[in-house]
């Protein structure tokens, strides 16, 4: 920026809009001088007290870090943040496609290889961005009206309309590709990169039978309320249905799953750096891990956590060695979400 | 009072408002139409892009359909609602007024979920028809046309009665006294004197609610089905989703030239009436 | 309204109309009818009607620091908002109404103006432009955004206030010597009294409720009420949300007793 646009902007800046600057100073939060905290976006609810027993806590007590917790923020209100030069967090969690769209877009600060253990990892760490968990996306059911036999459990019978007749609910989401290509006999490997015209054509056939879950909890109330029969849900919101005050319980089908994952990233020019980096190692801890996810039906990302699980959280994890399942490519998705997700769209509406 | 002292307090009543126009009012709609056509450095391809994506062509026509369909029916409603409170003893009507004014003022997340639980495939609606016929009725009441329809004009009905409340009010008695001596029918009476009456009223109310349903954001995405994204929508996922402000800013001058095309012939004719 | 009934078919009509009158004030009320009662339900599910009564997600609510960080942040904006919506609309409003000034129409139309325009294009148009004014995300921001809601209904309504007066009590005051500030000081606030309660009322509710806007405008730390309960929805069907939905409904209930108690006062079709 040359001298003199400065030396107008600031005789504007004065000018005109002393209205709106004298109470920014008041508005804006100041990172403490000090740093004895870090701040770290979460998804709030029951997922929430879980992080807080299992992980902050305790990382409070080591270090004697404070963690404050944010609700999540979507892509948008970090790139206003990054705009603002207003950083008001450090952490990132969000699903691998959005920590691969904002690392394209240059969001996180870069992250030391040496903080993680990689061969521990089943799913490897980016240059800014790194893996804690995965859940699977399957099918999912309510077991009082559908027993044994009865019901879908993999993508090829869950598009089975004359088997398993019925309305289904499906997240409206492109995630939807990779099920129906899944669904129509292509082989995990060979998923990527999407045949779409296939995928759509699959979709096709079971359209005039679907009702689209606009939200996450919706693919729960969906099936909870006897709005469908079958569904598209998640592992980790499937499990809390079978809990006491889980309202009606329903099951989960293990035998072929989407395995997708949540990510962990530190924003650029977040005011407590260190203590970011010092809470994302302290997250991938095995022993962390374990302790974490005996709470929340999701799965770590260390294998060592996985054995450390007790046997009843085992059974509500994907085997993300098992053939069939396939572990969404996030980097595939960088480039094309914006296209594939219009086309998805118009799809949906016509 | 001297011009100068008038002028002096001029400066001191209006230049808080002014400001506030100046700096928060203009800027963003400003900074909205700048983006659509900086995106692509000072051009209309942004425009370009947008119109001829079918995308964008059927989130139109969808807008224009719920729209046409929900002002119709909150204004067929709203009207029914006023002109029974327009013949009210003025103490029931205070009374009655609680019953629009409320559901007008109640947040309209609160609505659309508690319409997720009545439409629902075992809500309430579906519980009592299986109650009344004794068989198991699940009709699909909502995320689709019929559970947008019964949110929108849930929230738009209100807007309609009050104008046209005071429309109808302000007819003097005597009209219809003297229509009744010449031996006028109830029926007639309606038609040639409360509804002409009563115009001002509903062009008041049609604009404001032509103007909130083109514009509708969050009735549409929670009850709602897919087909039935709205320009609104389609803003807040080029924003949120993808990250294109230029694309969302280019949806938004549309938006807003609809909402032109719409209010402009309303507020003229009203302008005429009134 | 007229009492003459000579034709046979009129009660038959009237008959009809109150009858469908009634429906749709039954249409109007529903969702209230069913969001009050899921608020004193169980914790686990959102269900109607409930069959145990408790108080139980009320006490969630107030016990949670992650639902009543929201409250005070909507409660601090509504407050702030509110506050400068009638510092800058009550003078505007009586300006306005007493007076012809150059670039009257213009101003108005500018403060008229959110009005029309679509509110998400207003929030988008804020992101934007407090994001290049670096101050998105602030709490000042939420506050200005809804503030642009509220001023053209606190002028709309003062307008209206000051159009009832009697204008001869403040010519005399001013033959009596009161500058143009003392007389609306001492003169036309005394008077104005139930507009301007209607008006603060108003703005609050607008600025509390108010969705869209906080939607694009909230930072980490400025979630406000309406925000989290959108995205607490998103993520878990959280039954505490009816119990928000309670606490929003009786506040909605508070203001439009004020607003229709001060009706006949105030003479605003709002």
């Amino acid at each position: 920026m040359n001298k003199r646009f400065t030396k107008l902007s600031r005789r504007t800046f004065l000018a005109g809009a002393t209205l709106l600057a004298a109470p920014t100073v008041l508005g804006a939060r100041r990172a403490a001088a000090k740093s004895d905290s870090v701040t770290i976006s979460n998804f709030g609810g029951s997922y929430q007290d879980a992080s807080i027993k299992a992980v902050y806590d305790p990382f409070t007590q080591e270090t004697g870090i404070k963690v404050n917790i944010t609700p999540w923020p979507g892509l948008d209100k970090v790139k206003a943040m990054q705009l603002t030069g207003n950083i008001q967090m450090d952490v990132f969690i969000g699903s691998s496609n959005d920590s691969a769209s904002g690392s394209k877009k240059g969001f996180w600060e870069s992250l030391d290889p040496s903080l993680f253990d990689a061969p521990d990892m089943v799913i490897k760490p980016d240059s800014d961005y790194v893996t804690f968990e995965t859940y699977a996306q399957g099918v999912a059911w309510d077991p009082a009206k559908y027993s044994q036999g009865k019901h879908p459990a993999t993508f090829v019978e869950f598009f089975d309309m004359q088997r398993f007749p019925g309305r289904r609910s499906c997240p409206k989401k492109p995630g939807m590709l990779e099920l129906a290509l899944l669904a129509d006999g292509v082989a995990a490997q060979d998923i990527y990169p999407l045949d779409l015209n296939r995928a759509f054509r699959k979709l096709d056939s079971i359209k005039s039978n679907i009702v689209w879950a606009d939200n996450t909890p919706q693919t729960i109330s969906l099936l909870q309320t006897g709005e469908v029969d079958f569904g598209i849900s998640f592992n980790n919101r499937v499990k809390p249905t079978t809990e006491p005050g889980g309202g009606v319980p329903l099951a989960f089908s293990f035998e072929q799953c989407v395995i997708a994952s949540d990510c962990l990233s530190i924003l650029k020019g977040a005011p407590n750096k260190e203590n970011a980096i010092k809470l994302i190692s302290y997250y991938l801890r095995p022993e962390v891990q374990a302790r974490f996810f005996n709470m929340v039906p999701l799965a770590p990302v260390s294998k060592m956590a996985a054995t450390m699980l007790s046997p009843e959280t085992r059974k509500w994890q994907p085997d993300s060695s098992k053939p069939n399942n396939l572990v969404v490519d996030a980097v595939y998705w960088v480039d094309k979400y914006d296209a594939v997700m219009r086309r998805f769209l118009e799809w949906t509406m016509t | 009072m001297n011009s100068t002292s008038s002028l002096r307090a001029q400066a001191i009543f209006m230049s808080p408002a002014t400001m506030i126009a100046v700096a928060i009012v203009v800027p963003p709609l400003l900074y909205v139409l700048f983006t659509s056509i900086h995106g692509s450095a000072l051009s209309l391809a942004e425009f370009d892009a947008v119109l001829t994506s079918s995308l964008f062509r059927n989130t139109l026509s969808n807008t224009l359909f719920v729209t046409g369909l929900s002002s119709l029916l909150s204004l067929l409603l709203g009207f029914i609602v006023a002109l029974h409170l327009s013949r009210q003893p003025a103490r029931r009507r205070r009374f009655l007024m609680i019953l629009v004014l409320l559901p007008f003022w109640t947040s309209v997340l609160v609505k659309c979920f508690a319409f997720m639980v009545i439409l629902g495939r075992d809500g309430i609606v579906n519980t009592v028809l299986s109650w009344a016929f004794q068989t198991k009725v699940q009709l699909p009441l909502v995320f689709n046309t019929v559970g947008l329809m019964v949110g929108m004009t849930n929230y738009l009905v209100p807007i309609v009665v009050l104008p046209v409340l005071a429309s109808l009010l302000a007819i003097e008695p005597a009209v219809y006294r003297a229509a009744s001596i010449m031996g006028a029918k109830q029926a007639r009476m309606f038609w040639t004197i409360t509804v002409p009456m009563s115009l001002p009223g509903v062009f008041a109310g049609l604009l404001s609610v032509v103007v909130l349903s083109l514009g509708a954001f969050i009735v549409p995405a929670l009850l709602g089905g897919p087909q039935h994204m709205m320009l609104s929508n389609l803003v807040n996922f080029y924003n949120r989703e993808v990250l294109d402000w230029p694309k969302a800013c280019a949806i938004s001058i549309v938006l807003c030239g609809t909402v032109i095309i719409f209010a402009a012939p309303l507020a003229f004719w009203r302008g005429r009436k009134v | 309204m007229s009492t003459i009934i000579h034709d046979p078919h009129s009660r038959r009509y009237r008959a009809l109309g109150t009858g469908l009158a009634m429906v749709i004030y039954m249409f109007l009320l529903a969702p209230l009818l069913v969001a009050i009662p899921m608020a004193f339900g169980p914790t686990n599910s959102l269900t109607f009607p409930t069959t145990d009564y408790s108080l139980d997600l009320f006490r969630i609510f107030l016990s949670s620091p992650s639902w009543l960080g929201p409250l005070s942040e909507s409660l601090k904006v509504a407050l702030a908002s509110m506050a400068i919506a009638m510092l800058a609309g009550v003078p505007a409003g009586y300006w306005i109404a007493r007076h012809e000034f150059m670039g009257k129409g213009l101003i108005s139309g500018v403060i008229m103006s959110p009005l029309i325009v679509p509110q998400i294009v207003i929030a988008l148009g804020l992101l934007l432009y407090f994001s290049y004014a670096r101050i998105s995300g602030t709490t000042l921001s939420i506050v200005l955004g809804h503030l642009m809601l509220s001023l053209p209904f606190v002028v709309l309504m003062i307008v209206a206030g000051v159009n009832k007066l009697d204008r001869d009590l403040e010519f005399g005051a001013e033959l009596m010597g009161a500058g143009p500030i003392r007389m609306f000081l001492t003169v036309v606030i005394p008077q104005l009294v139930p507009s301007l309660v209607a008006a603060a009322f108003l703005a609050f509710l607008m600025s509390f409720d108010e969705l869209t806007i906080s939607w694009f405008l909230t930072g980490p730390n400025t979630v406000t009420l309406p925000v989290k309960m959108y995205n607490e929805l998103l993520w878990e069907l959280s039954p505490v949300v009816a119990a928000i939905s309670a606490l929003l409904t009786a506040i909605s209930l508070l203001v439009s007793i004020v607003l229709i108690a001060l009706r006949k006062e105030t003479s605003v079709e709002i």
